[in-house]
């Protein structure tokens, strides 16, 4: 059992203050458990912040690619579907922000052939399709390979998303 | 610019209104179109969607179209496309395929969208709920038949 008598001051991560090089060696099996521990711990605060890091970059692009949707015009899918209008991205930008704050990062982004942006997470068979019209409302279905699908009408509140995203993630994991 | 195959004109031919259940139906998507191996929902348009009849041609005809030089083909069969949401007991939205030849692409065809028996012309006419089921019908249907790239046609 060894006792932790803050060493030198070090890495300050929460509770945790503990610099693994201040313990030296010949503190026996004891010092290099508690080495180990420091080290271990050290990573893991490292790794949560590269993760908190790769996420706000892949943040930054699915937004950036939702803005860039706004340059299209009507027909660009060479057929007659208008180009999605500043209201409809604004929805889409809201809702990607929540999904990748709740783990739930679309698989997909893609201007919607009705007009709008679509924005869908796939997990194996199972999708969740968000589609946010020109008008700024939003309207989802879950589905698979199979079912008819089950539809959902998303209001653009934090509260309401929040409800909606549970109900998105308890379908896609469940 | 591709040559078009002669059966594609329509040579003064009017539409054929009759159509077999399993008659298919063929449909071009670009390659970002594709979700994993099927076509996207945000891909499906309605209403008034464009298909090619199978009885008038073949699914490689939609590339010597310009506009889907590359592209790739999918199709489903026209027991896909009739559908029809019941409200309370009555039929209220209803989908059914209509032969619109073309001069130059005569086995052209769209799925027509109706409430009750108005034909629906724009999307923002339609419940959200009802044409997101339906394409996602259509998305499940939908088989690929030809990839993009896969087909080249001659000059």
């Amino acid at each position: 059992m060894a006792t932790l008598t803050a060493p030198t001051p070090g890495i300050h991560r929460g509770l945790l203050t503990i610099d693994p090089d201040s313990f030296p060696k010949s503190q026996g099996s004891d010092g290099q458990q508690i080495q180990q521990i420091a080290v271990a711990a050290e990573d893991h605060w490292k790794g949560r912040k590269g993760e908190t890091q790769a996420k706000k970059i892949h943040l930054s692009a699915l937004l950036e690619k939702v803005e860039g949707f706004g340059n299209l015009q009507a027909g660009w899918n060479g057929r007659r579907s208008p180009a999605p209008t500043p209201q409809a991205i604004e929805a889409a930008r809201f809702l990607i922000r929540r999904m990748v704050e709740q783990d739930l990062d679309p698989t997909r982004l893609a201007p919607s052939a009705v007009g709008g942006v679509g924005v869908t997470r796939r997990v194996d068979d199972r999708i969740a399709y968000v589609e946010c019209y020109n008008d700024g409302s939003v309207h989802a279905i879950f589905s698979d390979d199979k079912s008819e699908g089950e539809t959902h009408r998303v209001r653009l509140d934090r509260t309401s998303v929040m409800h909606f995203l549970g109900l998105m993630g308890a379908y896609l994991n469940g | 610019m591709a040559s078009l195959p002669a059966g594609m004109k329509a040579h003064k031919r009017g539409p054929v209104d009759d159509f077999d259940e399993d008659e298919p139906l063929y449909r071009a998507f670009r390659e970002q179109d594709l979700d994993g191996d099927k076509v996207s929902i945000d891909a499906i348009e309605l209403p008034d969607m464009s298909v090619n009849r199978g009885r008038f041609g073949q699914p490689y005809w939609l590339l010597h179209l310009g506009i889907w030089e590359g592209c790739g083909v999918a199709a489903f069969e026209v027991r896909d496309a009739r559908y029809s949401f019941p409200h309370l007991g009555v039929i209220h939205y209803r989908f059914d395929v209509v032969h619109t030849p073309t001069q130059d692409n005569y086995p052209h065809s769209e799925i027509y969208a109706y409430e009750g028996e108005r034909h629906i012309k724009t999307p923002e006419r339609m419940d959200p709920t009802v044409h997101l089921r339906y394409r996602n019908r259509l998305r499940q249907r939908l088989r690929v038949v030809i990839r993009p790239g896969e087909y080249t046609a001659p000059e």
